[in-house]
């Protein structure tokens, strides 16, 4: 199911998204179908970003302040992720 | 609640390019990554997934008790399961000890059972087994045939009973209350885009005729690789062009001897003749024979 | 009659009660507490009152009890709070294969209920710190322990690595119980001898030996997870760290009972417990061919790894 992501993509955990702090990374499960996903450091620093509702562009700013990187690439990258994460179920958008 | 599609056959029968064909197909006729080829379609008699689902160590059962729980095994899957399950396996069609089918017809929605020539299937099976041609005909002609069981050892899958080569496709053939697809491996070989369109439509998959397409063409190589190896261990080299050669599907002609062919269809020549594969006539055999024997010129040549 | 009762039992790290000897397990030692876990024959019910999970062999009722059962061996019931257990044998006594699935699936159901993580899994201890083998049946966990108990090594466990993630400083491995269940072939290349060593189920040419002179008794900290994994055809050998993810997914795999598991305890709080022991103990995917001939090198090669120095 593909979905558009724009910068006033309001983005959420999903409540039933079973997930867990493995070391450094976060580890998600997708109960229904039982697949497991490793995020890497920025990858887990998003997902707990996300914990709340919170606009892409709002997230991808706030990022932008704590990594160094042009902000369009930082924005583009944010995108990419939001969108695996809601094709595999894991984040609800608006 | 679902039901089952078995893709079943003698060992070395052929199910792994109709497997490629219809992940690639699953895929929309595009490139899949093959190399990974266990998680699709995988074995009905993996023990794992047996011991998870039943709470058990099947290792600690005997291989009669195993066989009498894999039908409440297939029957779990199919109440819990929601989408149809495909399954590759090579079980004969056999009862239980305790006198039911191991594959349950009221959770079987249909088999693709894939026939191959005995003669070719012999000479697969006996480069599988690292055996003898000869111990292997012995094999197919052995009703206690069975895979993995591995006597004084443990194999990563639970015993599957062959029964003879030919006991092994008639107990499929004549099953009733089955619905069924029957595939030759020669035919899936020389008409693949009409045999994998055939099993699609079989298994209720909607398949447009650029994806049926797109997956033969996806799987060219595979088969070419598959039928590298069958070839492989023969001594002769094979030239770029061997592929395309024709007759491809009958390498047995290069490979077994003439006692080796007679043996087979005395063996299973009832079966062989019912699924449309010819027999060998007494003269080819003698022929054959003749040009065998070493044997002394009566006349010298006068150089 | 024989009034005097059989003499508690240790099964990891409980005290065990039991109405009918189990001689698979060491007496117990330890100090005057009452027993942990009751176990004697009785009535078994052919079904729990409020079933939410009826597989084919275990039924998990609304209130948390179960009942295993394999035909023509025994049924067991294991109360709520899984400290006591009831045995039906199918015909006569206690036998050999009655033990052994309680010392089997009801065990590892036991484990779930009280709060401890087992992992399918052998598990040895290399100078003070345990290294667990898990894979399927088959991927040669046994025979890789017995390597090690060979070496001089001793097992905490050959089949069900019972870990307690909650300890305080890191998981810890509790023992489970002196056997190692080995298929011929293993014997021999173990060089073991199979006169008087016990075949439970008596096709199955697995032999249950008893190694009391080579088992931990003590809890001992979980160091490092070794998956195995068979290295087919031309696939070389290879070790590599899994990442967290996979790390979780194969450990998940790796649980025993795992259906149960998440059937009594629930999906999140498995996962829960996994990640714990991921986030601490390394895991490695090991792939190896299935050779006996290795097997010297290989233990070699492992605690080279561990020891310290």
């Amino acid at each position: 199911m593909a979905v558009t992501i724009g910068l006033e993509t309001v983005v959420r955990q999903k409540p039933d998204a079973l997930w867990s702090t493995v070391g450094d990374e976060v580890v998600l499960m997708n109960v229904e179908r039982g697949k497991y996903y490793g995020l890497g450091e920025i990858g887990s620093d998003i997902w707990r970003r996300v914990r709340g509702p919170i606009s892409v562009g709002d997230l991808s700013a706030a990022l932008s302040g704590e990594y160094s990187g042009d902000a369009v690439v930082i924005e583009r990258d944010t995108i990419a992720l939001i969108e695996q994460l809601a094709q595999r179920n894991l984040v609800e958008c608006q | 609640m679902t039901g089952f599609y078995w893709l079943a056959s003698y060992p070395k029968s052929g199910n792994t390019w109709l497997r490629l064909a219809l992940r690639s197909l699953r895929h929309g006729g595009s490139a899949v990554d093959f190399s990974n080829e266990d998680s699709w379609i995988p074995n009905g008699a993996a023990r794992e997934p047996f011991d998870q689902t039943l709470d058990v160590e099947s290792s600690d059962l005997t291989a009669v008790e195993t066989e009498i729980l894999r039908p409440r095994f297939y029957e779990f899957l199919a109440k819990t399961g929601d989408e149809p399950i495909l399954r590759k396996i090579h079980d004969a069609y056999v009862p239980t000890a305790a006198g039911e089918p191991l594959f349950p017809p009221a959770v079987t929605s249909g088999v693709v059972y894939i026939v191959r020539d005995p003669r070719d299937v012999a000479v697969s099976f006996a480069h599988h087994r690292r055996s003898s041609i000869d111990n292997t005909i012995g094999v197919m002609q052995n009703p206690a045939a069975a895979m993995a069981y591995r006597a004084g050892d443990l194999a990563e899958q639970l015993r599957q009973r062959l029964l003879t080569w030919s006991g092994h496709v008639e107990s499929w053939l004549d099953a009733p209350h089955l619905r069924r697809l029957v595939l030759r491996y020669e035919d899936m070989l020389a008409s693949p885009f009409d045999s994998l369109a055939r099993t699609a439509s079989f298994l209720g998959w909607e398949a447009d005729p650029a994806a049926v397409a797109g997956a033969v063409e996806a799987t060219r190589f595979q088969r070419l690789k598959a039928e590298e190896s069958r070839h492989g261990f023969r001594e002769n080299p094979v030239g770029e062009g061997a592929f395309f050669r024709r007759g491809v599907a009958n390498g047995w002609r290069d490979t077994l001897s003439c006692e080796q062919v007679r043996r087979i269809e005395r063996d299973h020549g009832r079966v062989m003749r019912r699924l449309g594969y010819s027999l060998t006539s007494a003269n080819e055999c003698a022929a054959e024979a003749l040009l065998a024997q070493p044997y002394e010129p009566i006349d010298a040549r006068s150089s | 009659m024989n009034d005097s009762p059989v003499p508690d039992s240790l099964l990891a790290g409980w005290r065990v009660r039991c109405e009918f000897p189990l001689p698979e397990l060491l007496p117990w030692s330890g100090d005057d507490r009452a027993a942990d876990l009751l176990i004697r024959t009785g009535e078994v019910p052919e079904r729990l009152d409020g079933v939410v999970s009826d597989g084919p062999l275990l039924q998990v009722a609304r209130d948390g009890s179960c009942r295993f059962a394999i035909q023509d061996v025994a049924a067991y019931f294991i109360s709520p709070r899984g400290d006591e257990v009831i045995v039906a044998p199918a015909s006569g006594p206690v036998s050999t294969s009655v033990r052994l699935f309680l010392l089997g699936s009801v065990f590892g159901i036991l484990c779930h209920k009280r709060g401890l993580l087992p992992l399918h899994a052998s598990c040895v201890a290399v100078e003070g710190r345990a290294i667990a083998f898990a894979g399927p049946s088959g991927a040669g966990k046994s025979t890789l322990a017995g390597a090690f108990v060979k070496a001089g090594y001793r097992l905490l466990t050959d089949d069900v690595t019972v870990v307690d993630v909650t300890a305080p400083g890191g998981p810890v491995v509790v023992p489970a119980f002196p056997r190692l269940k080995l298929w011929r072939l293993a014997m021999g290349a173990l060089g073991l001898e199979r006169e008087n060593i016990e075949t439970p189920r008596v096709e199955a040419e697995k032999y249950d030996v008893p190694v009391e002179n080579a088992f931990a008794t003590e809890r001992v900290p979980l160091t490092a997870v070794y998956h195995l994994q068979r290295a087919k055809g031309a696939k070389p050998e290879s070790m590599n760290r899994l990442t967290a993810g996979r790390a979780v997914r194969d450990t998940t795999e790796a649980i025993y009972r795992v259906r149960a598991g998440r059937n009594l305890v629930g999906q999140q709080a498995l996962f829960r417990s996994i990640s714990r022991l991921c986030s601490t103990v390394p895991c490695h995917l090991l792939t190896q061919k299935m050779d006996f001939e290795r097997l010297d090198t290989r233990v070699a090669g492992l605690v080279a790894r561990h020891a310290s120095g």
